[in-house]
């Protein structure tokens, strides 16, 4: 038996990247992400009673934080992907699996993402690459494979959308045989 | 008019830019400063220190192995953090709400006549300017009228209440959904604009862009000059690769009504594209609701079909 603040931040920090991730999805805005985060923190807390311990803290958590998401839209007047229950619902049907497949981290967990960028075509590759691995902004991208913005913009976007797809198939393929 | 199968694309492209950022490892060290920040704000919050002590809970099964993590700690990059994401950017929050007027107004049931016109560069040097007649009455009803670069008589499209309908020069009416009516949009070089209602325009401009507001403006509409609103809008994101880099509004200072909306795409140097979108209030008009159906305008007697069909009529 540990105490509950230790528990819970043992919890918390386990399940803090699959947050942001999940309050990044639907976010745009780094400042309000950060602030949803630390609120979803203080309900949990103040909740913690109702926390059934044989469910997924990441789920419960996840589940605070959408309608914080909702509220918050709902409060600035301004939901630029039209999120409603129906999104969140849809973002948990990607997190819940992901959640639950092998590995101590979520990177570990993420190999299967790996395995899709691996099946992109060598140019959309290289260019999530640049972006995500070695952060070069957009112009660095541009003259490094000497393209133009609007193609650089172009080519993530694409392979943004076949690995959704891709990572959507994987996790259903998963989900059966399991 | 939003296109729903486009917002679930971009919803995707924003999945996927979290979850590629987690494998990458380029977000973990910003979740754990998190983590300690809520920690601490969580300790500011609870006055009753011994609320956190007197409470016990014992961990799921898949932590217990865990050792503790790290300690708690006011540290000055947690407190700098929690300073940062309570700063609020005035300017920003009056463009946001100039913005949102006049979304409002443009979701009134006034009939309101527009000119867009939308500009091509077609090489370094050569421009040409399309232009098409927007009336538009409340959120869900407009008409544009486009003159045919191969007829006398001009195309006609428009949306009633999501019954979306094109009167080509000849043949028959095309029916269907906003959506049809869009991709049909889409492959037509003489209607130019991707904006088919004023509230759509409007509308992305707040959601997806960085707006800020300057300095008012006056704006000529006709002989009379009307004090605006100026609001900028600039894109930060490349989740959306075809959406304008840079979006203005003038506002009418009194009312909020859109007056002006102009929408740039930066270009480079030798992109032959879409370069500018420029819509222009032109007055209000009597606009009753026989004007959002074909019947009004030369497709009373025409036979129709759905977009879907559209081969048969090239």
């Amino acid at each position: 038996m540990s105490t509950a603040t230790d528990v819970f931040e043992i919890l918390m920090r386990e399940h803090a990247e699959m947050l942001l991730a999940f309050l990044r999805s639907m976010v745009r805005d780094s400042h309000a992400v950060d602030d949803l985060f630390q609120e979803t923190m203080v309900i949990a807390w103040r909740r913690i009673d109702d926390f059934d311990r044989s469910r997924s803290f990441g789920k419960w958590i996840r589940g605070i934080a959408g309608k914080l998401v909702l509220a918050h839209f709902r409060k600035a007047g301004k939901n630029p992907l039209h999120c409603d229950s129906s999104t969140l619902d849809w973002l948990e049907s990607r997190f819940e699996p992901v959640e639950k497949l092998k590995g101590d981290t979520l990177e570990l967990k993420l190999k299967m993402l790996k395995d899709c960028i691996a099946a992109l075509s060598d140019e959309n590759r290289k260019t999530i690459k640049a972006r995500y691995l070695e952060l070069n902004s957009l112009e660095q991208i541009v003259s490094r494979f000497g393209i133009t913005i609007h193609t650089a913009k172009k080519r993530l976007y694409r392979a943004k959308i076949q690995l959704e797809s891709c990572l959507s198939k994987k996790l259903l393929t998963w989900e059966e045989a399991s | 008019m939003i296109d729903p199968t486009r917002d679930m694309d971009e919803q995707k492209t924003h999945l996927m830019d979290a979850l590629l950022d987690v494998l990458y490892g380029n977000s973990k060290q910003h979740s754990q400063s998190l983590v300690t920040a809520g920690l601490t704000r969580l300790r500011g919050t609870v006055s009753d220190t011994n609320e956190l002590r007197a409470n016990s809970i014992s961990l799921p099964t898949q932590s217990k192995a865990k050792s503790r993590l790290l300690v708690w700690g006011l540290t000055a990059a947690a407190m700098a953090l929690i300073a940062v994401t309570l700063r609020v950017d005035d300017t920003s929050q009056t463009a946001v709400a100039a913005v949102n007027r006049s979304i409002a107004q443009s979701r009134r049931e006034i009939g309101r006549s527009y000119r867009v016109t939308t500009r091509f560069r077609l090489s370094e040097i050569k421009m040409v300017d399309r232009n098409v007649d927007l009336f538009v009455k409340g959120a869900n009803r407009f008409a544009i009228r486009s003159e045919s670069l191969l007829a006398a008589r001009p195309v006609w499209l428009g949306s009633d209440r999501g019954a979306a309908w094109v009167v080509p020069p000849w043949g028959p009416v095309l029916e269907g959904d906003t959506k049809n009516l869009m991709q049909w949009v889409l492959g037509r070089e003489e209607i130019g604009t991707p904006y088919l209602h004023i509230s759509t325009i409007l509308t992305r401009m707040r959601d997806f862009y960085a707006l800020q507001s300057r300095p008012d403006q006056w704006v000529k509409i006709g002989k009379q000059s009307v004090q605006c609103r100026h609001v900028v809008g600039t894109l930060d994101s490349e989740s959306s690769f075809d959406r304008p880099d840079r979006i203005e509004l003038w506002a009418d200072a009194e009312s909020g009504f859109a007056v002006r909306v102009m929408a740039r795409w930066n270009l480079e140097k030798r992109q032959a594209l879409r370069e500018s979108v420029d819509i222009q209030f032109i007055g209000p008009v009597e606009l009753d609701d026989r004007f959002f159906t074909p019947d009004a305008h030369g497709g009373r007697d025409r036979r129709r079909i759905n977009f879907r069909n559209v081969s048969e009529t090239k």
